[in-house]
C-alpha cells in the first residue's frame, strides 16, 4: 500500500510537470489572444514528424533536424497568425474553424507519409536507462522531461514578470484597448506569443518521443489534457494552469496506480474537472487574466 | 499659436444613433480646451475616434501634420496622444508601478531602456501624482481617487503632447475633486501638455480652459470663451434639456 502511494505521488510530479509543458501554450493563447485554439493539436504532430522528416527521410544529423524543425514550426505559427488570426480578428468562428482545419490537415499529412506502422523513433534520449525511486523504476528521460517542465514554466513566469514584452503580454490579457492606448503594438505581441507557445510543446515532445508511443493522431490525446488543464485552471491563467497540471497529474497517477485502471485516466480527470466546474465555474484562477 | 490637432467633420453612429455628427474642432499647442455637453452628447465617442478606439464613419483627423484618421492606436500614442478614462480602467492585476511602467516602456520609442529604467521612470510619475506610497498596490485594490491619479500617471508616462482628460471629478468628494483638478493643472505646468478636458462642472472649465466647445446630441452647438459659453442662453437651455438643436 505504501509503495502504491509512493508511486502515485512520484507520478503526480512527473506527469504534472509534463502536463505543464503540454498545456502552457494553450493556456497562454486563451489568456492573451482570447482564442480557444482548437488547432493546437497540430503542434505535437508537427514536432515529431517534421523532425523525423529531416532526420530520417533527408538523413540529416539529429541536431540539425531539430533546429530545422524549430525554425519551420516558428514560420508555420507566424503564417497561421497572419493567414488566419490577424486576418479574421473580428470573426472568431472563422478563426476557430481555420485553426481546427490545420490540426486535421497535419494529422492527415503525417498519416499519409508516415502511417502508424512506419516505426517512427526519434533518438532524443539524453540519459538512457532508469533509476529506482523508492520502490519504483522510472525512466531517467522522464525525470529529465519533468525537470525541464518545471524549468520552462519558471522561465515563462520570469519572462512575464521581468521583461518589457512580458509586461505587455500581461497588460493585453487584462485590457486590450487600454494596452493599445498606452502604446503597445498588440499585433506584434500576439505574433510573438504564437511563436513562444510552440516551445514548451517542442520540449515536451522531443523528451517524450523515445519513451512513449507516437502516431499521427497523438496530438488529440495531448490536446485533451491541455483543454482539461486550461479549463480547470481558469482559461488562460498561468497560476491556475500550474495548479491544474498537478491536479490532473495526480488524478491520472491515482487512476493508474491506486485504482490500477490506466484506461480510466481520462474519464477520472474529466469527472474531476466537471465536478470542479459545477462548484467553481470560473476555474481555479481568481481572475480572468494571465497571472 | 500652432495648431496641434485638427478634426474635420467627423461622424460616428452606433446602429441608428448618431453619437457624433459632423463635428470639427481645432486645438492649438499649449491650449486647454474644455469639452462640455449633457450625458450622451458624444464627448467620449469623439475622444475615442481621435485616440483610435473607433474608426470614424466620415471626416478626418490631423495631428501635428500627420493624417491619423486610419492610424493604428499605438502609433497615435507614439506620436503623442494619450488619455485618461472617465471610468478608470486599471490593469487589475498589475501594481501601480507596473501599470505606469507599461506606458514608460511602450508609450514611446526609447533606445536602451531597461525594465529597471522603466520602473525608475514610473516612480517619478507616481510621485508626481501622489501615488508613491501606493506603488506596490494592485490596480483592483486602489480607491477611485487613487485610480484617477493612476490614470493620469500612466498617461503622462507615455510623454503625450496632447492629453484627453475625461471627467476627473465624477464620483469624487469635493475635497478629492479639487485635488484632482489641481493635479491636472500641475501636469500642464510641469509637462507642457496640451489638454482637451471633458467636464460637466462649468466652474472648473471657466478657470482652466481658454476655450470651450459644447456638444449636444452629437452636434457641436457652441464654441467660445468660457464666460461667453456659461452665459449662452442656448447652451443653458440644452443643459436643462429643453433646447432643440
Ligand atoms: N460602443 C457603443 N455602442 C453603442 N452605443 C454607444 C457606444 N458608445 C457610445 N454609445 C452611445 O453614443 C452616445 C454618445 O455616448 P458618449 O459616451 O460619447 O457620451 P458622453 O458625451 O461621453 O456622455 P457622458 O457625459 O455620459 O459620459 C450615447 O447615446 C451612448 O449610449
Ligand atoms: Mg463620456
Amino acid at each position: 500500500m505504501l509503495t502504491t502511494i509512493e508511486t502515485t505521488l512520484i507520478y503526480t510530479v512527473l506527469l504534472g510537470s509534463l502536463y505543464l509543458l503540454v498545456s502552457l501554450g494553450f493556456s497562454l493563447i486563451c489568456g492573451v489572444l482570447r482564442i480557444f485554439h482548437l488547432g493546437y493539436a497540430y503542434l505535437f504532430v508537427a514536432t515529431i514528424y517534421l523532425t523525423w522528416f529531416f532526420y530520417h527521410t533527408l538523413s540529416l544529423p539529429l541536431a540539425v533536424a531539430i533546429i530545422l524543425m524549430v525554425i519551420l514550426q516558428a514560420l508555420i505559427s507566424i503564417a497561421i497568425y497572419y493567414g488566419i488570426i490577424a486576418r479574421y480578428l473580428k470573426q472568431e468562428e472563422i478563426i476557430i474553424t481555420g485553426l481546427l482545419l490545420i490540426a486535421l490537415i497535419a494529422d492527415q499529412v503525417a498519416n499519409r507519409f508516415y502511417p502508424i506502422q512506419a516505426a517512427v523513433y526519434l533518438p532524443t534520449t539524453i540519459i538512457p536507462g532508469s533509476i529506482a525511486v523508492g520502490s519504483t523504476n522510472i525512466a531517467i528521460q522522464l525525470i529529465i522531461a519533468a525537470a525541464l517542465g518545471i524549468i520552462v514554466t519558471a522561465l515563462f513566469v520570469l519572462f512575464f514578470l521581468k521583461t518589457k514584452t512580458g509586461l505587455a503580454v500581461r497588460a493585453i490579457s487584462y485590457d486590450l484597448n487600454t494596452s493599445k492606448i498606452m502604446g503597445i503594438r498588440v499585433e506584434q505581441i500576439y505574433m510573438f506569443v504564437m511563436v513562444l507557445t510552440i516551445l514548451p510543446v517542442i520540449v515536451a515532445m522531443l523528451m517524450i518521443a523515445p519513451v512513449w508511443a507516437v502516431d499521427p493522431t497523438m496530438g488529440w490525446g495531448y490536446m485533451y489534457t491541455a483543454i482539461l488543464v486550461s479549463v480547470m485552471g481558469g482559461l488562460g491563467n498561468i497560476r491556475g494552469t500550474i495548479i491544474a497540471s498537478y491536479i490532473i497529474g495526480f488524478v491520472h497517477a491515482f487512476a493508474s496506480f491506486v485504482v490500477a485502471e490506466p484506461r480510466l485516466m481520462n474519464l477520472a480527470a474529466l469527472i474531476v474537472v466537471v465536478i470542479m466546474l459545477i462548484i467553481r465555474p470560473q476555474g481555479i484562477a481568481k481572475t480572468e487574466s494571465l497571472w | 499659436m500652432s495648431e496641434i490637432l485638427r478634426v474635420n467633420n467627423v461622424s460616428k453612429h452606433f446602429g441608428g444613433l448618431m453619437a457624433v455628427s459632423d463635428v470639427s474642432l481645432s486645438i492649438n499647442a499649449g491650449e486647454t480646451v474644455g469639452l462640455m455637453g449633457p450625458n450622451g452628447a458624444g464627448k467620449t465617442t469623439l475622444v475615442n475616434m481621435i485616440t483610435g478606439k473607433y474608426d470614424v464613419d466620415a471626416g478626418d483627423v490631423q495631428f501635428m501634420g500627420h493624417d491619423i484618421t486610419k492610424m493604428p492606436t499605438y502609433q497615435r500614442c507614439h506620436l503623442g496622444i494619450s488619455r485618461t478614462y472617465q471610468i478608470p480602467r486599471p490593469f487589475p492585476e498589475l501594481t501601480a508601478i507596473g501599470s505606469v511602467a507599461v506606458s514608460a516602456l511602450h508609450g514611446k520609442k526609447r533606445q536602451n531602456q531597461s525594465f529597471e529604467d522603466a520602473l525608475t521612470d514610473a516612480t517619478h510619475y507616481l510621485e508626481f501624482c501622489g501615488l508613491f506610497s501606493k506603488r506596490n498596490v494592485l490596480g483592483k485594490d486602489l480607491t477611485l481617487y487613487e485610480l484617477r491619479s493612476l490614470e493620469l500617471a500612466r498617461a503622462l508616462a507615455t510623454t503625450p503632447k496632447l492629453l484627453f482628460v475625461d471627467e476627473v471629478m465624477a464620483g469624487l468628494n469635493p475635497g478629492e475633486a479639487m485635488k484632482a483638478v489641481r493635479l491636472i493643472e500641475r501636469a500642464k505646468e510641469e509637462f507642457g501638455v496640451t489638454i482637451l478636458w471633458i467636464e460637466h462642472v462649468m466652474a472648473v472649465l471657466m478657470k482652466a480652459a481658454q476655450r470651450v466647445v459644447v456638444l449636444h446630441y452629437g452636434k457641436k452647438i457652441a464654441e467660445g470663451l468660457p464666460q461667453d459659453i456659461a452665459n449662452d442662453p442656448f447652451v443653458i437651455e440644452c443643459y436643462l434639456g429643453s433646447c432643440h438643436a
